[in-house]
């Protein structure tokens, strides 16, 4: 066995929880190793979530528009769509220049970067093993390293259901957003984020999209009033949406899939070219040699950490879609960054006055802070007040008047705000500007009282906080 | 290789302490029962001796730090197998948290299920308390070690302002709820009022140094309880020929028995007499549940003053003790005190405190009331006056003079003057004590 190699803080994967909590650490003064399997860095977010699924709707958007633009006068030609041009631009300008800008980023910091797999030997120790064909064609048999601290921050995968194995023309979300052609019929399994925001995607390209949900509404976790104006342009897309469904099984031949679903009971069976499965993620926790450390494992497997990111063994730490909370990225990167403070003795901590949630489904949705429901479990007395983007002449102007602002306030003298939803156009940039007013404790007055600019898609949130004041402005 | 020696219970109810001096360096070899540190918590200085023979490994917890129970504080290498456990002691008690699969908004506050080592991050006592403030100013709060969620605001809409925490004192909330007083019974109530610097006009004829520790104890405590209760005094005198007359006649008898014998047993005794009479004297109220506590034992407590600080043992049931054993306990006590050797439970649950400036000299005063008792007794000098006796003759008498301290919350001025008629009637005639006590 070879010799044990002293590091100072080791981190396990390089996706947004990661390697920015390597550049944290560097900063700090903090030798940094960083542990990757894949061959680059950036994790699912960059290599096959959020970023690549970002290319491909507004790669949709874009045909709608050439397709259809007589709302402006304009008449176009049939706009046709060479959708291995989309995905080879999808990789090679987004991805791939976002990937190696992260490897600049860590080769900036003085970050050193290892290649390979990570197993626990002890609280103190792991040991780094090849990947790949490397893994059985090479007599590298690892290295092992001794840390004064490790973050962990392994990230989660997509779950697979009974029936639809990921392989052929059933995928995950990894697999949906690299299909080599514009499936005729596409069929998607779960109707989150993720799902939504594909089966937008995919219809905008022009197929036609059957969204098969388990529960009674898609987007479960936005209020039923934002999901009533993307189930409307769902439906405008022509997205058939089936709530209620149980996925049953799928079979496939050269031609195509066979999806059977039931509701009520009731099978019914749907042909299509692809399926794809986007019911949720699991924590990449099981094959770490975890077992082997203090760390503690709660039932669905995600690691307990206290509010600094520190596991039950002093010097494991863990942050993003290994720990309990939602899996989002910037909550990963937030995560990343208080535990490499605290590693460097700084009194960080999370905070989760307000982590913003946004989804990129035509319209996007954005929620920060609670929502009335989630004010009211807290024991909150709150009011809520609503602007329509109808009434906004930048919406307007866009041609996309459909959906609001909501802000959910503290009913008292105070008015704090405590929430914010949006859903139309660019809920999620104007997420940030709500995020700032959550977190930084503001009042609807403090947001009347400032000056946004006109005319922008902005406008709606002051003229929200004008409607709590009680002196509506332009409505 | 080692053994990883841990903060044990103090005493009752202390949770925490400060590492007051250590005695040993690193490299140093101990053996069993050598003191290595002390530690200093509200009430007293703890030494702490070592339960192995061995050599001083690592020293985890400095001096200044404030340590609570199970946590590290020494690790020696006594030639066992065992590693080091340097993991806090206890656990913060695990929140009940669901957060919802992929849950869009807020992950629910992530509990604290575990905690391998202490963060130096106070957690939220209430994490459901709606805390307006800027993020930056919630940083400085960690920073400065403060759970924000206590802080009472004074910015505009309920803000927690920068200000806010650099003036938070560790005392609840006015809006704190009642299980945040009951953990802080000594303070009950934010000051609003900011902390202003001294600014000197000529700092050169002025020099500066830091509070210890036990200066700052004192002073919170002191604050807190006139923050607490509504004090008001009564001054009163009494004659005491006869006391002093039996005490000259019993001060050799008690020398035989190696006793010091001053006039405190007498005091403590008719203190008692007289709580026995008036149960509202051997009472504190608990502002939680806003009722009245009423003590069935006489614990004494004697205000001791010593160089590295005040101290206030009490004697435990005094009024099951003779006069000799009151007056032994009272010196070993205060020997105690001055070795810095007192126990906590040595200090804890008090009856009531007499506080005794008559031996240096001292007059009527204001004495402040040691909580969460209610009433302290300030005895001062004995003094030749012109004194009129039972049989209207003036006389020289031996005045007494005493200052009865109490809480207006609980005993009125009728009252308290009852209670010192009482007291001066069994102190002018001791022998009263005999059928009393």
């Amino acid at each position: 066995m070879a010799d044990v190699e002293k590091k100072d803080t080791v981190i396990v994967g390089a996706g947004p929880g990661g390697y920015v909590a390597a550049i944290r650490a560097s900063e700090l003064g903090q030798k940094v190793t960083l542990i990757e399997k894949s061959d680059t860095l950036g994790g699912v977010c960059l290599n096959v979530g959020c970023v690549p699924s970002k290319a491909l709707i507004q790669a949709g958007h874009r045909l709608e528009q050439a397709k259809d633009a007589s709302t402006y006068g304009i008449s176009t030609q049939s706009a046709t769509i060479d959708f291995k041009q989309t995905q080879q631009w999808k990789q090679t300008k987004v991805v791939d220049r976002m990937t190696s800008g992260v490897k600049m980023l860590m080769k900036k910091h003085h970050v050193d970067v290892v290649n390979g797999e990570a197993v626990f030997l002890s609280d103190t120790q792991l040991r780094v093993m090849p990947t790949g064909e490397k893994q059985f064609m090479s007599t590298d048999t690892g290295q092992t390293f001794e840390f004064n601290n490790i973050i962990i921050a392994t990230g989660s995968h997509p779950i697979e259901i009974p029936g639809f194995k990921f392989e052929g023309r059933v995928v995950d979300s990894t697999g949906g957003l690299n299909l080599p052609e514009v499936p005729k019929e596409f069929v998607v399994i779960g109707g989150g984020y993720v799902g939504t925001e594909l089966a937008g995607a995919y219809a905008s390209l022009g197929a036609h999209v059957t969204i098969i949900e388990g529960t009674g509404s898609i987007l479960p976790n936005f209020e039923k009033d934002m999901v009533a104006v993307v189930l409307k342009k769902l439906k405008k897309k022509g997205v058939e949406v089936i709530t209620n469904a149980m996925a049953k099984s799928s079979s496939q031949d050269d031609q195509g899939v066979t999806v059977t679903y039931a509701v009520d009971g009731k099978e019914t069976t749907i042909k299509a070219d692809y399926c794809m499965v986007t019911v949720g993620r699991r924590p990449n926790t099981d094959t770490l040699g975890l077992e082997y450390t203090k760390v503690k494992l709660d039932k669905r497997g995600l690691i307990e950490v206290d509010q600094q990111g520190r596991t039950a063994s002093e010097h494991i730490w863990a942050v993003g879609d290994v720990v309990p909370g939602a899996a989002l990225a910037h909550k990963a990167f937030a995560e990343g960054k208080t535990a490499a403070g605290a590693i460097s003795g700084k009194k960080t901590a999370n905070d989760w006055t307000s982590v913003p949630a946004v989804c990129f489904a035509d319209p996007e949705l954005a929620t920060v802070g609670y929502t009335q429901a989630e004010a009211k479990d807290k024991g909150l007395k709150v009011k809520t007040s609503k602007f329509p983007f109808a009434g906004n002449a930048r919406a307007v102007s866009l041609d996309a008047p459909d959906g609001f602002v909501r802000f959910v306030y503290t009913d008292d003298e105070n008015q704090n705000v405590v929430g914010a939803q949006v859903v139309g156009p660019e809920a999620s940039t104007l997420a940030g500007e709500l995020s700032l007013t959550v977190n930084g404790g503001m009042n609807v007055e403090d947001v009347a009282l400032t000056i946004h600019p006109h005319p922008t898609l902005n406008e709606p949130i002051q003229e929200a906080a004008d409607i709590a004041l009680g002196f509506p402005t332009h409505i | 290789m080692a053994y990883t020696f841990k903060l044990p219970e103090l005493g009752e109810g202390m949770a925490e302490g400060e590492i007051s001096s250590w005695l040993v360096k690193e490299g140093d070899t101990v053996k069993e029962d050598d003191t290595l540190v002390e530690i200093q918590n509200d009430k007293s200085v703890s030494e702490l001796p070592s339960p192995v023979d061995g050599k001083v490994a690592q020293i985890v917890a400095q001096e200044g730090d404030t340590v609570e129970i199970g946590d590290p504080l020494i690790v020696i290498d006594d030639g066992s197998d065992t590693p080091p456990d340097l993991g806090k002691g206890d656990a913060a008690p695990a929140a009940d948290a669901a957060p919802a699969e992929s849950a869009p908004a807020a992950p629910a506050a992530s509990p604290a299920p575990v905690a391998a080592a202490p963060t130096g991050v106070p957690a939220a006592s209430d994490p459901n308390k709606l805390v307006m403030a800027m993020p930056s100013v919630r940083q400085y709060a960690r920073d400065k070690g403060v759970d924000i969620t206590m802080v009472a605001p004074t910015g505009n809409h309920g803000q927690v302002l920068k200000v806010d925490i650099d003036n938070f004192n560790g005392a609840a909330a006015p809006a704190a709820t009642p299980k945040a007083a009951a953990s802080a019974p000594a303070a009950t109530k934010a000051t609003g009022q900011a902390i202003k610097p001294w600014n000197a006009d000529r700092p050169e004829l002025e020099t500066r140094e830091p509070m210890s520790p036990m200066r700052k104890i004192i002073a919170k405590s002191m604050r807190a309880s006139k923050d607490i209760a509504p004090h008001v005094t009564s001054f009163d005198e009494v004659e005491v020929s006869k006391l002093m007359a039996n005490r000259k006649k019993y001060k050799q008898a008690a020398a035989d028995r190696d006793i010091h014998l001053t006039f405190l047993p007498y005091i403590v005794k008719a203190l008692v007499a007289v709580m026995k009479d008036f149960p509202e004297l051997n009472a504190s109220i608990d502002d939680t549940t806003q009722e009245i506590v009423t003590k069935h034992y006489y614990n004494i407590g004697i205000a001791t003053n010593t160089e590295h600080g005040l101290y206030v043992p009490n004697i435990k049931n005094a009024d099951s003790k003779g006069m000799f054993q009151i007056a032994k306990e009272i010196s070993e006590n205060s020997q105690a005190a001055y070795d810095n050797k007192l126990s906590p439970a040595s200090m804890a649950g008090g009856s009531i405190t007499i506080s005794n400036v008559g031996s240096i000299g001292g007059g009527w005063f204001t004495p402040v009331i040691n909580q969460p008792e209610v009433a302290i007794l300030g005895v001062g000098r004995i003094e030749k006056a012109p004194y009129v006796n039972e049989d209207d003759q003036i006389v020289i008498g031996r005045m007494l003079k005493l200052s009865l301290s109490y809480d207006h919350r609980l005993i009125d001025g009728a009252l308290a003057q009852n209670i010192l008629n009482e007291l001066k009637a069994l102190l002018h005639d001791p022998e009263m004590l005999l059928m009393e006590g």
